[in-house]
């Protein structure tokens, strides 16, 4: 077994987050600089500490460059990336900055994801003429996210007998968590009905299978361990981190990701099992990927998702409580960093301070989705493209 | 002008790697690069072989058959083709090709109620433009 060198070594020290809405009426640089200055400010920092800093996008740079923010805020930094990534890169935003803060080129990294996606649309007028990659797909009107990933999920479903009410068990189950989430973007309540008799979008994904779109912003600082001792907050430790992007779609075995190649390493990484895990944030821009990242990183047993989802153990009390802030497909979509949000919250002394509770976490599920006594969260990117190992201090 | 002057749906731009295998279904045949060093079916097309890594290869014309590896069908198409929906789209595993060449495509000729993975196809070829083919898909039993 190979730890890593990283172990434990780099911490979360600060979160910070804006409302996610359909309709922000402000730029992406406001946006970030909302969430990221309340992530100083969570921390205990100054803006002027911050001397790194990572963002990402998907094909459209609708994210504020480090550059800009650099000069909003006059910083002075070592280090800066954006990149073109998406959300398999969510958990490689976060290790980028533990790689930074642990090769000691930065002291305090502000890692960032702001969008208005909801409401500015501007971009979506495709070309007519597509090359590269797209150019076997584009003509046959198939570059839909759904239509990509649907994928995964018929030949899963014809290799396990997986099934769409499966899917609908976890969309509700990610509802109920949704709707003790205050931040959350769709809390009212979802019957299995519901998700059975929502439109089709994309066969084998229905309305209620895809996850929403958001304006909203999340920010998060990374320190040294040694660091995170002084500061606002007990730190959350980053235990083990990978990031082998990969294509989701394309593997060998079409029903998996690219998580099944990540995550023993990942493990070992961190010098624990899947049995270890308490609790996951989950990729999940449709409900079938949610499924096989359980799998694909060794929660559940390759082609168990169906069943273990229709027995509830991915709730807030189950066996493992996987998205427990309702994930993309009801809390908001802000490209998987609000996954890492959620789990540096739960994995806080003091929890999750976002939910309906007043006071101390009662663990009524009517209005608490803190889960219990959690030690150690697993989270992973779009297509097991990038993942981490948290653990509270 | 004639009905393949005013093809408006998105179209695929060749490049050097790929024009031999569009090139190909202008003269309706479905072609692949084979690596001439180790065997290996090399898709999507590409300078190099990623098993050994050589850069020789030939280009070979494939079967015309295949089956559905995996399929969606799109109801609701925010892109080029909300004109269509609803419509199959087949991950089409090539015969004779070891698993290796598997084209995104539609299929043609049968609902999204019927289509199943595993199920036998055939490719169709589509004129679109004087100088694109598409290839598209149909079940082998039965074409409508």
């Amino acid at each position: 077994m190979t730890e890593q060198p990283i172990k434990d070594k780099t911490a979360v020290v600060g979160i910070g987050h804006t409302s996610f809405t359909r309709r922000s009426g402000t730029s992406v640089g406001n946006l970030t600089l909302q969430a990221g200055l309340a992530a100083i400010e969570d921390a205990g920092l100054k803006p002027k500490d911050i001397d790194g800093i990572v963002t990402y996008f998907h094909e459209h740079m609708n994210t504020m460059p480090p550059r800009a923010l650099a000069r909003a805020l006059n910083l002075d930094c070592n280090f800066q990336v954006m990149a073109d990534a998406g959300g398999s890169w969510t958990c490689s935003a976060l290790l980028i900055a533990v790689m930074a803060v642990h090769a000691g080129i930065c002291k305090n990294v502000l890692v960032y994801r702001s969008m208005n996606t909801y409401s500015d649309r501007g971009h979506e007028r495709p070309p007519r003429e597509f090359g590269g990659e797209d150019q076997f797909v584009a003509p046959f009107g198939t570059r839909h996210p759904a239509a990509n990933f649907g994928h995964c999920a018929t030949a899963h479903m014809a290799k396990f007998g997986t099934t769409t009410l499966d899917f609908a068990h976890l969309a509700v189950t990610q509802r109920q968590h949704a709707s003790l989430n205050k931040k959350a973007m769709m809390r009212s309540p979802m019957s299995i009905e519901d998700h059975q008799n929502s439109r089709w979008i994309v066969y084998p994904f229905r309305l209620l299978d895809c996850c929403q779109q958001t304006d909203g912003a999340v920010a998060l600082v990374v320190s040294s361990a040694e660091r995170a001792r002084d500061l606002a907050h007990a730190p959350v430790y980053i235990m083990s981190g990978m990031g082998g992007y990969g294509d989701a779609a394309a593997q060998e075995e079409l029903w998996e990701t690219n998580g099944v190649k990540i995550a023993p390493a990942l493990y070992e990484g961190a010098g624990i099992t899947p049995k270890d895990v308490s609790f996951a944030e989950l990729y999940d821009p449709f409900t079938f990927m949610c499924l096989t990242h359980m799998e694909d990183f060794g929660l559940v047993k390759k082609g168990e998702s169906g069943p273990f989802v229709t027995a509830g153990h991915n709730g807030l009390d189950g066996q493992i409580p996987i998205n427990t802030h309702g994930g993309l497909l009801s809390e908001a979509h802000v490209h998987g960093l609000n996954h890492i949000l959620e789990a540096v919250q739960q994995l806080r002394p003091e929890g999750v301070r976002d939910d309906l509770c007043e006071g101390e976490h009662t663990f009524d599920r009517s209005v608490c989705r803190q889960v219990r006594d959690p030690e150690i969260a697993l989270v992973c990117g779009e297509g097991g493209g990038s993942a981490l190992l948290l653990r509270r201090a | 002008m004639t009905e393949v002057e005013r093809y408006a749906k998105p179209l695929p731009i060749p490049d050097e790697d790929t024009a031999e295998f569009w090139k190909g279904c202008k003269a309706h045949e479905l072609r692949a690069q084979r690596c001439s060093a180790c065997g290996a079916w090399r898709w999507p097309p590409q300078g190099i072989c990623p098993e050994c890594y050589s850069w020789d290869f030939e280009w070979r014309t494939l079967s015309n058959t295949g089956r559905v590896s995996s399929f969606v069908v799109v109801h609701h198409d925010p892109g080029a083709f909300p004109d269509q929906v609803p419509y199959v789209v087949g991950n089409i595993t090539i015969d004779g090709t070891d698993d290796r060449v598997r084209m995104r495509s539609r299929l043609e000729g049968i609902s999204g109620e019927e289509v199943q993975v595993g199920m036998p196809v055939r490719v169709r070829f589509e004129d679109v433009t004087a100088e694109i083919t598409l290839p598209k898909f149909t079940p082998t039993a039965g074409i409508r």
